[in-house]
């Protein structure tokens, strides 16, 4: 099925695509971004229509001929109906929470119909993911969430995905290629290793750091769920028993103190690195230990939150890349409005 | 994809388009088919429901065999037209049966599509056209139903938006249909409907006929040119010339001579009286055709043959429409017969019937003229107790002198094999013609239909210096044949049409009824004339009298011609719909101004204030800075200063400016 074609002319393909369909936040479909073609099944009844002609001329036939031409025009006029079920749609990328690399996310899209017309059974899917089919009633909308396998940190670029409807007769294959800007941030894929903390500036270890040994999670004791407690602490055996929830407590050194840094993974790549550090940088918010995070250029001051932990993790998803989602693309660029 | 199951609520629609596409098998297919139909249909709803599983595969192995078996086995092993559409309608219903994908399906819908039309092979009446409206549009809706949404609920969106698409493309089916170019044949084809067509036989055995079975089938429709209508007794229409006698049934002899159309003979431009006359024809699966006396060729694939008839070139398998020009005064074979044509119209079997030879010989010693000779016996026929009825005893051996001296009841086909005999006997050539005499004239639509009823037999014989001459002996016995038709022929006998329970043709006392009824026949002969016989004739006659054009190619340029006018102007008014809207002079200047600039290599920028961008251009195209700048106070105070004083005026100014400023760049 799939030939082998020269990366050069996948590259003019995008390229043109980029030009024709230019990615953004929102996208109202017309000719300019709809292809159509014939496919097996308007093949097959081509082929039905030449034996019906056939017999039409051979036994000289008008009601033949009569119904022969009627389905001919069907055909023809289908290509207008399947290009219809497609123009006219809104497609517009809703908002998505951060993944970590390797996830598979489910990228939110919305649908949004015309006070004119419904589009039926409109299938949706990046390459080689799962498909959707959605119906979207006139004047309506419908949200529908694409699977994405992510791959690289960074802001999310998950390229172009597929729509296609065969709707209403399955003779023709409309399709587009959309590329919407989520603006979804990949955060590295984190990589669970002991901690490494940094010396000060004087080569001793910082006061109130966390003795290396912890995060070894030593088992310290039980004590009542608290919303956020992670699963993995979750002591199953006792709700199982009938106790309730129970969170087990590890040991710990509530209220300590590190800075989780570049400097000291030296060897490992950039990748690793990074890798590496968003696994600390869950660990440690985790235990509640204030961090902070060193990398080259950018220094985050020792704190325990969420925000904290989100800014920390943002810091390693965009370090070395260039601002901003979809390099080159202003971030509030809407196609349509200018 | 071809694995993609089928939705459920399409299953439904399914079977409707497949009931729908065998409606006009209905009259052919074996009643058995119908059982396994409706066992079939059953099934797949149990399926449908959940209550029932799949067939297997040795189910599906035996239901093939099965079906296979039977379909050769209750057709007699005969390859027919019957049995090649009931194969497909077993083909298209077990299909159904184990359909799970789409790509079954499609199969499924375009199987029932193909057998809709092939239904049209068998029946292609008013009411067939509007089954098969109704077949197309279930079909339709079936094959959209399979592409909705599984989630979907069972509802008449479906149903609706085929009627909208069946209806969108009717216009462009419409001008196809006008258009295509009516080809003969491609190739003979073999398939044929083995169901007797009833009317006219090859074989005439009078003696074995107890009862004649009528039919008020249509058999062919005339209309005549010029209103030239010859009354009733003189339609005679000729089919078949049955010229040889076995001793108990008359049959046509050999076929020779025959002048095919364009060299065909045609009467002299000064004779009077010619008809021209267009035919009409059901189908009868034989080469004969019908036409007048004195008939010339002029339809090509029409041929004449020497013993002036009109006859086809291939079997009349599908209704055909034909002209032809008769001169029925012309005199026939007026220098003479050759021996052999001699020979040929006055053998007769060795031996039988001795009794009508010896009355032929004893009544030929008294009139040796061979006209007075035909003349008495048709006097006797007049004169003597010789009755007309469709419902004549059977007759055994030498069934002419049985008839003649002994029950001396029969119809057409009796007294005139028996004058025939009689002439033959005596030595004058004669010749039995068979086809139809008469016909129902249509006063409002002027034409004639003849129907099986009007099936008719007569004589010829030929006399010195007149040629061939028609004697008919029916019109001896029962002139009302002639004159008013079979039906006040036999009204005492009260026959007619007595094997038909549900003619409309008895019901002609009761004068609505018959009004109707002549109104649904001017309908039909419209749908004939128009829809089912649109040839390449009626497809020429009707461009020169709409469009005035004689060739066909000029039509195929105009149509060209205004397609492409057509998809022109489409285009022209999607690219007008879609261009750029401004809300005022200036704003369209302005964005004019920023597209030459960008071409010259300055982009807009985000956020850039329309200041920030004119000093940039003033930076880049020195020779117009000045310009520019005064453009940018321009706007500066146009916007800013003296909003108040802002109007058409001044904005009409400003764009003025700014097209003077586009032109300057460089």
């Amino acid at each position: 099925m799939k030939l082998p074609i020269p990366e050069r002319w996948r590259q003019r393909w995008r390229e043109w695509l980029d030009r024709r369909i230019p990615p953004a936040r929102q996208i109202e479909l017309s000719h300019r971004s709809i292809f159509i073609i014939p496919n097996r099944t308007g093949l097959l009844f081509t082929v039905a229509l030449v034996i019906m002609l056939m017999t039409a001329i051979n036994y000289q036939n008008s009601l033949i001929y009569a119904l022969t031409f009627w389905l001919f025009s069907v055909a023809l006029a289908a290509m207008h109906f399947t290009y219809r079920n497609l123009s006219g749609l809104t497609i517009a990328a809703g908002h998505a929470y951060p993944v970590f690399a390797g996830d598979v996310i489910e990228l939110p899209v919305r649908l949004l119909a015309s006070e004119k017309k419904s589009h039926e059974s409109l299938d949706i899917g990046f390459p080689e993911q799962p498909e959707i089919s959605v119906d979207v009633e006139k004047g309506d909308s419908e949200d529908a969430g694409l699977s994405y396998r992510t791959q690289q940190r960074g802001w999310l670029n998950p390229g172009r995905f597929r729509m296609e409807t065969r709707f209403p007769v399955g003779m023709y294959t409309a399709w587009t290629w959309v590329s919407l800007d989520f603006s979804v941030l990949v955060y590295p894929k984190p990589e669970w290793v002991p901690f490494v903390f940094a010396a000060g500036d004087g080569g001793e270890e910082l006061e109130g750091a966390p003795s290396r040994e912890s995060g070894n999670q030593d088992f310290h004791g039980l004590r009542p769920y608290q919303p956020g407690d992670s699963l993995k602490q979750i002591a199953w055996k006792q709700l199982a028993r009938g106790k309730g929830l129970v969170t087990k407590e590890f040991d710990s050194d509530q209220g300590a103190t590190c800075w989780l840094d570049w400097e000291v993974l030296a060897p490992a790549n950039t990748e690793t690195r990074l890798s590496r550090l968003t696994g600390w940088v869950l660990q440690a918010q985790q235990n509640g230990w204030k961090y902070g995070l060193r990398l080259p250029g950018t220094e985050i001051q020792p704190a325990n939150s969420e925000i904290h932990k989100d800014q920390c993790l943002q810091a390693l998803a965009t370090y070395g890349l260039p601002h901003g989602p979809l390099s080159g693309l202003p971030h509030d660029k809407v196609a349509g409005a200018s | 994809m071809s694995a993609v199951q089928i939705p459920r609520v399409a299953l439904i629609w399914m079977l409707l388009a497949v009931a729908g596409s065998l409606v006009l098998h209905s009259h052919h297919l074996p009643v058995w088919m119908w059982v396994v139909v409706a066992v079939i249909f059953g099934w797949r709803w149990l399926v449908y429901q959940g209550r029932f599983s799949y067939p297997g595969k040795i189910a599906k192995a035996v239901l093939v065999a099965g079906a296979t078996v039977a379909v050769v086995l209750s057709f007699d092993k005969q390859f027919s037209l019957e049995s090649a559409s009931a194969f497909l309608v077993a083909a298209c219903i077990l299909k159904l049966l184990e359909m799970k994908t789409l790509r079954d399906g499609h199969i499924v819908v375009f199987l029932s599509y193909f057998l809709l039309a092939v239904g049209f092979l068998f029946d292609q009446s008013i009411v067939a056209g509007l089954a098969g409206i109704s077949g197309v549009w279930l079909i339709t809706t079936a094959l959209i139903a399979l592409h909705q949404n599984r989630r979907r609920q069972f509802g008449w969106q479906s149903a609706r938006l085929s009627g909208g698409i069946l209806l969108t493309s009717l216009p462009f089916m419409l001008v196809i249909y006008l258009i295509f170019p009516r080809l003969g044949p491609l190739w003979s084809v073999g398939l044929q409907s083995s169901s007797a067509k009833t009317g006219l036989s090859e074989r005439m055995s009078p003696g074995d006929i107890a009862n004649l079975s009528q039919s008020d089938e249509l058999a062919f429709r005339v209309s005549f040119a010029n209103d030239q209508v010859p009354p009733r007794r003189e339609l005679y229409w000729r089919a078949l010339i049955l010229d040889n006698y076995d001793g108990r049934s008359w049959q046509p002899g050999a076929e020779v001579g025959v002048q095919w159309a364009p060299r065909s003979w045609q009467p002299p431009e000064s004779a009077e009286g010619v008809l021209e006359y267009e035919i009409i024809q059901e189908a009868t699966d034989q080469k004969w055709l019908f036409a007048l006396r004195g008939v010339a060729a002029v339809e090509s694939g029409t041929g004449m043959t020497f013993d002036d008839r009109l006859i086809h070139r291939r079997d009349v398998h599908q209704r055909i429409r034909y002209r032809a020009k008769s001169w029925p005064t012309v005199t026939l074979d007026e220098n003479g017969l050759s021996k052999l044509e001699r020979w040929r119209y006055t053998q007769l079997p060795k031996n039988g019937n001795e009794r009508t030879r010896q009355w032929a010989q004893q009544l030929r010693a008294v009139l040796p003229d061979d006209e007075q000779f035909v003349q008495n016996i048709w006097q006797q026929f007049r004169q003597q107790e010789y009755y007309y009825t469709l419902k004549p005893p059977v007759l055994a051996d030498n069934d002419i002198d049985a008839f003649l001296f002994d029950s001396r009841r029969g119809f057409c086909a009796h007294y005139s094999g028996a004058l025939t005999f009689a002439a033959r006997a005596a030595g004058i050539p004669a010749r039995v013609v068979a086809g139809y005499q008469g016909g129902e004239w249509n006063a409002e639509e002027k034409y004639l239909s003849v129907r099986q009823y009007d099936a008719h037999a007569w004589v010829e014989v030929w006399l010195q210096g007149k040629g061939w001459v028609r004697v008919d002996p029916t019109a001896a016995v029962s002139p009302e044949r002639i004159e008013l038709g079979l039906e006040q022929a036999v009204q005492e006998e009260g026959t007619f049409l007595d094997d038909q329970f549900f003619s409309a043709h008895k019901l002609k006392s009761i004068d609505w009824l018959n009004q109707l009824r002549l109104q649904m026949d001017s309908i039909n002969y419209y749908w004939q004339s128009w829809v089912l016989s649109y040839d390449n004739q009626r497809q020429k006659q009707l461009f020169q009298n709409w469009l005035g054009v004689q060739s066909y190619e000029k039509i195929l340029y105009g149509f060209g011609l205004a397609f492409s006018a057509f998809f022109l102007l489409g285009a022209m008014l999607v690219w007008w719909n879609q261009r750029p809207k401004y809300r005022s002079v200036e704003l369209k200047a302005w964005h004019q101004l920023q597209q030459k600039a960008a071409a010259l290599g300055i982009e807009t920028q985000i956020g850039e204030t329309p200041s920030h961008y004119l000093q940039r251009l003033a930076k880049a195209f020195p020779k117009s800075a000045d310009s520019l700048r005064s453009l940018d106070v321009m706007m500066m105070q146009a916007l800013y200063a003296e909003p108040e004083r802002y109007n058409t005026q001044q904005q009409k100014v400003i764009a003025r400016a700014m097209n003077r400023l586009r032109r300057q760049l460089r």
